[in-house]
């Protein structure tokens, strides 16, 4: 399953057949309707990512029958039609079939950094999103293999390129390395890891991350690390002699030069190697918030500090089960899955470690979005949409592993404060903003906490209402005021019982219509230059009084109970990039017999109703 | 003698018959077309409002110039009168008729507190005049109710001038951005100023 960019389809299965020579592409939008399919010939990868644009990129392996040829070839397929727009095609470096496939991650302007396998001539590449043509070919170093004869041979191609990643600033980091293996006599290898960064503007500049004279330091995944730096990851692999004690390492790479090198922790004592292509294989990982990190290598999932590599919690999976990440959630938690027999279970970790288990599974599940995930139904390969707890990913810059394909961080880091456990009531340290303030029409709020609030009077005025109040806090990677914050509100629905003129109660169910142009308004947004949080409050709610004849209008009447609810959306657009992040939200008021706001039922929430 | 009882006995009946026949058809007429007078009258009266009170004026006044000429002259009186459901009513008939004879009645209890316009508020509404009213009904009532905010704009209340302006941003229109082009300069508050300016930017 491979969830798209914002346009296009929301979803895409692509499932291989028993043999592997075919493949059926099906394009879905989230509430599973199908829009296309396609069955693709050929040997397709399982490497499949969202283009930026709602397509999807799929990659077809080299042909080991002409391993001369194509190396392997990436086709973006549009997401409306499942058309191809363009397709790419990898040359061969030496003649034949790389180990390996392509490795991709998606700019913010679309376009696509391609990272070729082994043996692939033009080991990076950054192409064109909407037509495929070249933009850039950074130049990565040459490596020297010396046969047992003492032919040298030296080519970019034999240099290890690693996952691209894509940072919030539209800089893109991979890692790669230049080696020398030896193999007369007593064989030897010496290699150099490097941190390339590519600017924006295509300037380049790099980083020595380590340095090795019995090793191969194989690239490994890269994250932001939420203070403006990046972690990146390798594993130490020696080619001619016993594993070394230090297999999985990492370095925390400060923005303004030097590095903090640690020891990956909890990692396995042995390489885990990819029985496909015999090379390592780079263990995900995640970032949380305030310097916290998360990686899991299949029987363990461990929580860190980025910078130092200390540990916070570990879980270690049950035997004969794996388990791996999922996506951040809110307050330094996670969502992992647990797989046993084929069949996932969500498992859900607090700060502490401390975990809860789903009652349900599926095959294949990923987090979607707020409440929803997507999978396959037991028993079947139909595609599944589920909805469950929430999971909250929004403080993260990094919440899903290789962020869902894209390996593109978020530019924006978002947070709703609802006060959703009740312990939560105050604003972010920084947000300057008043609930309560005068306004052209007098002071409409009664409290400054988050969450729900009875501001109910006797008679109607424009503060007499029930509320839930909340924050809404972007963490930007440049400047609060080159973004802009929309909102909008979808159709309110509210029904329940007033007192009516004889004092019996009446029904009433009413919508009143959505607005796409819902604020915030300055009085209520926080975007100081020069900083970095950008905040903006808003208090949603009822009056608590209606017309007795015609109870979906304001009136006199007071109202005894009532659930309203409304969803919301909103988007953070960066002036300067147009790109943008857009949360989907709802808010509920519960108002129990004798006009009793219900502060548990009272809630804000990612995700949907309906 | 007896003929004559018989006749007088007859048109008795006659005459009741005709009564009866007469009553039936005028009731029959009130119940499939109320006339304006008595929808008016239920209006006035929380008792006797009927939910598609409001309804029945608004289809009859659109489609009866004497009815609607009915509904002005009664209008302005219940805006002008205490704030009640029969004065929500009356406000929101205004809004709905865009009722330019409403104007003036509107532009006098513009004085009074705001009193919420719609059942759900987010802070956005405040712009849009959720939570006001009358503001909201001057402008639902558009382009004629300009010059009587353009008043308000000259009003020493700063919150009144506030309100005039979101009216006048509200209506959007042409004219309503003349108006607020003409009062900038002559605006000494600055958030009044502030509203005015990105009324202008937004709007243009």
């Amino acid at each position: 399953v491979v969830q798209a960019a914002d346009f296009g389809p929301d979803l895409y299965s692509i499932q291989k057949s028993s043999d592997g020579t075919q493949r059926l592409i099906q394009a879905f939008t989230a509430d599973g309707q199908l829009l296309w399919q396609q069955t693709v010939l050929g040997p397709l990868t399982d490497n499949s990512v969202p283009d930026a644009f709602g397509g999807l990129l799929t990659t077809a392996v080299c042909d080991p029958a002409n391993p001369s040829g194509v190396a392997a070839a990436i086709n973006d397929e549009d997401g409306l039609t499942g058309a191809s727009l363009w397709s790419i095609q990898l040359a061969s470096g030496v003649g034949v079939c790389p180990s390996g496939v392509p490795k991709m991650a998606i700019r913010q302007d679309g376009a696509v950094v391609i990272a070729g396998p082994l043996q692939t001539a033009n080991p990076l590449l950054v192409v064109d999103g909407q037509s495929g043509s070249v933009l850039l070919a950074p130049a990565i170093p040459p490596s020297t293999l010396i046969n047992s004869s003492g032919q040298s041979s030296s080519c970019d191609c034999f240099t290890p390129v690693g996952q691209p990643m894509v940072d919030s600033d539209g800089s893109t980091y991979v890692e790669y390395e230049v080696r020398q293996l030896d193999s007369r006599g007593a064989t030897s290898a010496s290699s150099i890891l490097w941190l390339l960064k590519i600017a924006p503007d295509g300037t380049t500049s790099t980083t020595q991350l380590s340095a090795s004279n019995n090793a191969n330091l194989f690239p490994g995944n890269i994250i932001p690390d939420g203070q403006g730096g990046v972690l990146a990851t390798w594993t130490v692999d020696v080619p001619f002699g016993p594993p070394g004690p230090h297999l999985y390492q990492a370095a925390d790479v400060f923005p303004g030069g030097g590095l903090n090198h640690y020891d990956l922790p909890m990692a396995p004592m042995q390489l885990m190697v990819d029985t496909n292509t015999g090379l390592p294989i780079n263990p995900p990982l995640v970032l949380g918030e305030n310097g916290t990190a998360f990686v899991s290598y299949g029987t363990n999932v461990t929580s860190f500090d980025l910078n130092s590599g200390a540990v916070n919690w570990n879980y270690q999976a049950a035997a004969q089960t794996a388990v791996s990440l999922v996506s951040y959630a809110n307050g330094n938690g996670l969502a992992g899955k647990i797989t046993n027999n084929g069949q996932d279970t969500i498992l859900r970790f607090d700060f502490t470690g401390a975990t809860t288990t789903d009652t349900w599974s599926a095959t294949n599940l990923d987090h979607f979005l707020g409440d929803a995930f997507v999978g396959s139904l037991p028993a079947s390969f139909a595609l599944g949409y589920f909805r469950a707890q929430q999971v909250d990913p929004t403080p993260s810059l990094f919440p899903a592993p290789m962020q869902k394909g894209s390996n593109r961080a978020f530019s924006i880091s978002v947070k709703l404060n609802f006060n959703a456990d009740g312990n939560s009531p105050n604003k972010t340290s920084g947000d300057n903003l008043k609930f309560i303030k005068q306004t052209v029409q007098g002071v409409v709020e009664c409290s400054e906490s988050l969450g729900p609030i009875n501001c109910s009077q006797q008679s109607p005025t424009p503060s007499d209402r029930w509320i839930l109040n909340f924050e809404g806090n972007g963490r930007v990677y440049d400047d609060a005021s080159k973004w802009t914050v929309a909102q909008s509100i979808d159709t309110v629905h509210f029904s329940g019982l007033y007192t009516n003129i004889n004092n019996g109660l009446s029904p009433f169910n009413c919508t009143y219509p959505g607005n796409n142009d819902d604020g915030p308004s300055s009085d209520y947004l926080q975007q100081t230059p020069g900083q970095k949080s950008i905040f903006y409050i808003d208090g949603p709610g009822p009056t608590t009084h209606v017309s007795f004849s015609n109870p979906c209008n304001v009136g006199f009447q007071p109202v005894d109970s009532m659930t309203w609810w409304a969803n919301f959306k909103v988007k953070f657009t960066n002036l300067p990039t147009n790109n943008s992040k857009t949360l989907y939200f709802y808010v509920k008021i519960v108002v129990n017999p004798g006009r009793q706001l219900d502060i548990t039922k009272s809630i804000g929430k990612y995700g949907s109703l309906q | 003698v007896r003929d004559l009882r018989r006749l007088s006995q007859r048109c008795f009946w006659i005459l009741v018959c005709s009564a009866f026949a007469a009553l039936s058809g005028t009731y029959a007429q009130k119940d499939s077309s109320p006339d304006i007078i008595v929808l008016m009258d239920q209006l006035k009266d929380i008792e006797t409002v009927h939910p598609d009170t409001v309804k029945q004026i608004l289809e009859l006044a659109r489609k009866d110039p004497r009815a609607r000429e009915y509904v002005m002259q009664k209008l302005p009186d219940m805006i002008r009168g205490p704030e009640s459901e029969v004065w929500l009513l009356a406000i929101r008939l205004a809004g709905k008729l865009k009722a330019r004879e409403a104007i003036p009645a509107l532009q006098e209890v513009m004085s009074r507190r705001p009193f919420p316009a719609e059942t759900s508020l987010t802070f956005a509404g405040i712009m849009r005049l959720d939570n006001d009213i009358v503001a909201k009904t001057l402008s639902q009532i558009g382009d004629p109710a300009i010059p009587a905010v353009a008043e308000l704009l000259r009003s020493g209340d700063v919150t009144m001038r506030y309100r005039a302006v979101l009216v006048l941003r509200n209506i959007g229109s042409p004219e309503a951005r003349k108006a607020l082009r003409n009062r900038l300069p002559r605006e000494t508050d600055p958030e009044v100023k502030k509203v005015i300016q990105d009324g202008l930017s937004t709007a243009s």
